[in-house]
């Protein structure tokens, strides 16, 4: 057996980087409504979309980054527990952890302000809660069928991010070089 | 008596043109030396709270023994009750009003960049800026093109995780998107992967530093706005080691994070006011103000003048090192701050449409090179003064654009009929008019405020002479006054708001 049959097919993982970065991108985006009433009190136009192409570079590195991880549990677990389902298991591991990232985020603003209690309480909890959720999403047809469905029309939202944050990260690449 | 000889007159018209010649070739050997100039801000340092200017509690005995050899300034005035107004009015000779850098990290008006200290000083001077406050390094960043050295705000830190300076050829949009977006403090972080990261990074390296920190009771001094942690020795040992190696003539703006919160005074102060049985003067609350109870106000005035205290003591160390070497006979040496810091009327620290004086009363200590000798002015001055002051010391023709006046006894002379201004608009566009406003006017020893709104709109007058508390608003008891300045100030804010719509 070939190592390139230990990975899953582009498609798929073009569905499940598809799945992470709508939530890596939403969350900055969100952020970005928040500041901006404030930003346009003092900043001019070209200004705020230097912001935005910053954002939009690291929102494009951290999806990357992001789909690593059910790429990784696909080689290394067997073809059973993840590859063969790895649309709705890789989808529903990435939901559920970036869910839980903004949650303790949310919960502590303040960076001396240490989650690190939250994290040690309740991590093992949301561990444990999202393995559930992926062996149910490959188990279960119907919640299968629901997740690649959904995972595959978010696809249609890379046509907008990807373009964006290369237009943007070249934007960056001139500002520094320039 | 006898004349000039053929003899004589033939040798002297023999040297005559050599000289001409050398005084063009070696111009520093025929005139003075350009004067250094050393500006250091401590952020946050109301006057109010000196034993400089007469506070109780004895929080500067450092900056005194500085006052023996410095010009100090009784009544200065910031243009600003926070540190992006004040730092730019400093830096500019602008009032908020016409620069426009009037909001939380905002910018001055892109137009009036060229308007600036660094820009004013001729390009003789090596010209350097170092901010640990973010806020003031946006602004200074707006006139990069015309500083030399830019020191990256986390120099002399104890850690740091500040991102933007990784950047140095996009600064300021560097430090607003990363370090104040996407990995920014007080609101969660824009980044949701790399936020967390960054965030769990920071803590676990920050408690390995705080436990190795012991002599830093409350943990080590921070800056708010940027993940940086430090020591005051390392901070002012730092500057005493980086001014002496500037190339001369020089000019150096150190704009320090203390005495700014978190207020984390060293342990040899902690705690050295604690039941030292003094109590401010009880002021009633403002319709404008905080709602903190007293206790909680008298406890942070404690911790703030304890840290005062902690930054005066490294103040002197710093001084004694730049007497050491020299600098101090070459050097005018300036201490001001950018704004004050308030613990009356149940309000604390500074983001607030106030403008009572410990929030806008700031110290200025000035000492030429070589001065010996103290020299008190206490006729009203601003922090807008020191950009044509320092122009004219270091031999600049004042800008006309320059809304300030040289500083008495430093080029300039008192004006009793000078009219000078502090002014908050951070709530406003600074693209458009200004609708919710306070501006303090000071005249004579008279200061009139004007707090403006869409739902408030009153004055308040006092005489700073006779009632430097603030305690006796006299817009009632003196109408005709009260009218006259009124007018004048309100003449003053619709020539500001000119042009704007």
């Amino acid at each position: 057996m070939s190592i390139k049959s230990r990975f899953p097919k582009l498609p798929q993982i073009l569905a499940v980087y598809a799945v992470g970065a709508i939530f890596i991108y939403t969350w900055t985006m969100l952020w970005f409504f928040w500041k901006l009433p404030s930003w346009l009190f003092y900043l001019n136009l070209g200004e705020i979309f230097t912001s935005l192409a910053y954002a939009l570079t690291v929102n494009l590195f951290e999806s990357v980054l992001a789909v690593l991880l059910p790429i990784l549990l696909a080689f290394v677990l067997p073809r059973k527990w993840f590859l063969e389902t790895f649309t709705a298991r890789g989808a529903t591991l990435l939901a559920s952890l970036l869910t839980y990232t903004a949650y303790v985020l949310y919960r502590f603003p303040v960076k001396e302000e240490p989650p690190l209690h939250l994290m040690t309480t309740r991590t093992p909890q949301v561990l444990i809660a999202t393995a559930l959720l992926v062996f149910l999403a490959g188990r279960l047809p119907f919640l299968r069928k629901l997740i690649e469905s959904l995972a595959d029309r978010a696809i249609v939202l890379l046509y907008l991010f990807i373009p964006a944050s290369l237009i943007s990260a070249l934007v960056v690449l001139i500002r520094n070089i320039l | 008596m006898t004349g000039l000889s053929r003899r004589d007159f033939l040798k002297l018209s023999a040297i005559l043109p050599a000289a001409l010649a050398a005084s063009h070739l070696t111009p520093g050997l025929l005139q003075p030396p350009r004067p250094n100039v050393i500006l250091i801000l401590f952020d946050a340092m109301s006057a109010r709270n000196l034993s400089l200017y007469g506070y109780p509690r004895p929080t500067t005995p450092n900056l005194q023994r500085f006052a023996q050899r410095a010009t100090v300034f009784h009544n200065h005035h910031s243009a600003g009750n926070f540190t992006v107004p004040g730092t730019a009015s400093l830096l500019t000779g602008l009032y908020p009003w016409t620069h426009r850098a009037i909001n939380m990290a905002g910018l001055m008006k892109r137009s009036l960049t060229p308007h600036n200290l660094f820009h004013t000083t001729s390009s003789a001077y090596h010209r350097f800026a170092f901010s640990q406050n973010l806020w003031a390094n946006h602004i200074f960043n707006q006139f990069n093109q015309d500083l030399d050295t830019i020191l990256p705000p986390d120099s002399f830190a104890a850690f740091s995780q500040v991102i933007g300076k990784a950047l140095p050829n996009d600064l300021n949009a560097a430090y607003r998107s990363t370090d104040d977006f996407l990995f920014q403090d007080d609101d969660p972080p824009a980044s949701l992967l790399l936020g967390l990261s960054e965030r769990l990074a920071y803590q676990r390296s920050l408690a390995h530093l705080q436990q190795q920190a012991n002599d830093y009771p409350l943990g080590l001094p921070a800056t708010g706005l940027l993940p940086i942690a430090f020591r005051l020795d390392h901070l002012f040992q730092g500057l005493a080691q980086t001014l002496p190696a500037l190339p001369t003539p020089f000019i150096a703006y150190c704009h320090l994070w203390s005495v700014h919160e978190p207020y984390r005074p060293h342990r040899d102060f902690f705690d050295r006011f604690k039941n030292d049985n003094f109590s401010p003067i009880e002021k009633p609350r403002h319709p404008l103000g905080g709602k903190n109870p007293p206790q909680k106000v008298a406890n942070r005035r404690k911790l703030y003048d304890e840290y005062i205290a902690s930054a005066d003591h490294y103040f002197g160390l710093l001084l004694d090192a730049l007497q050491n070497t020299g600098l101090l006979d070459t050097s005018y040496l300036i201490v001001t701050a950018d704004h004050g810091e308030c613990f009356e009327r149940g309000t604390l620290r500074h983001i607030t449409p106030l403008l009572f004086e410990p929030l806008v009363h700031i110290p200025l200590l000035i000492s030429a090179p070589g001065q010996r000798q103290r020299v008190d002015v206490h006729t009203p001055t601003n922090s807008i003064d020191l950009l044509p002051t320092l122009a004219a010391l270091t031999g600049n023709p004042i800008p006309d654009w320059a809304e300030g006046s040289p500083l008495p006894t430093l080029g300039g002379s008192p004006d009793p009929q000078r009219v000078t201004f502090s002014v908050e608009a951070k709530s406003n566009s600074s693209f458009e008019r200004l609708r919710k406003v306070s501006v303090a006017m000071y005249k004579g020893p008279y200061k009139l405020t004007y707090y403006t709104s869409s739902d408030y709109n009153f004055f308040e007058l006092y005489n700073l002479e006779t009632d430097p508390e603030e305690l006796n608003n006299l817009i009632d008891s003196q109408p005709a006054l009260a009218k006259d300045l009124q007018n004048e100030l309100l003449r003053h804010l619709q020539q500001a708001n000119a042009g704007y719509a």
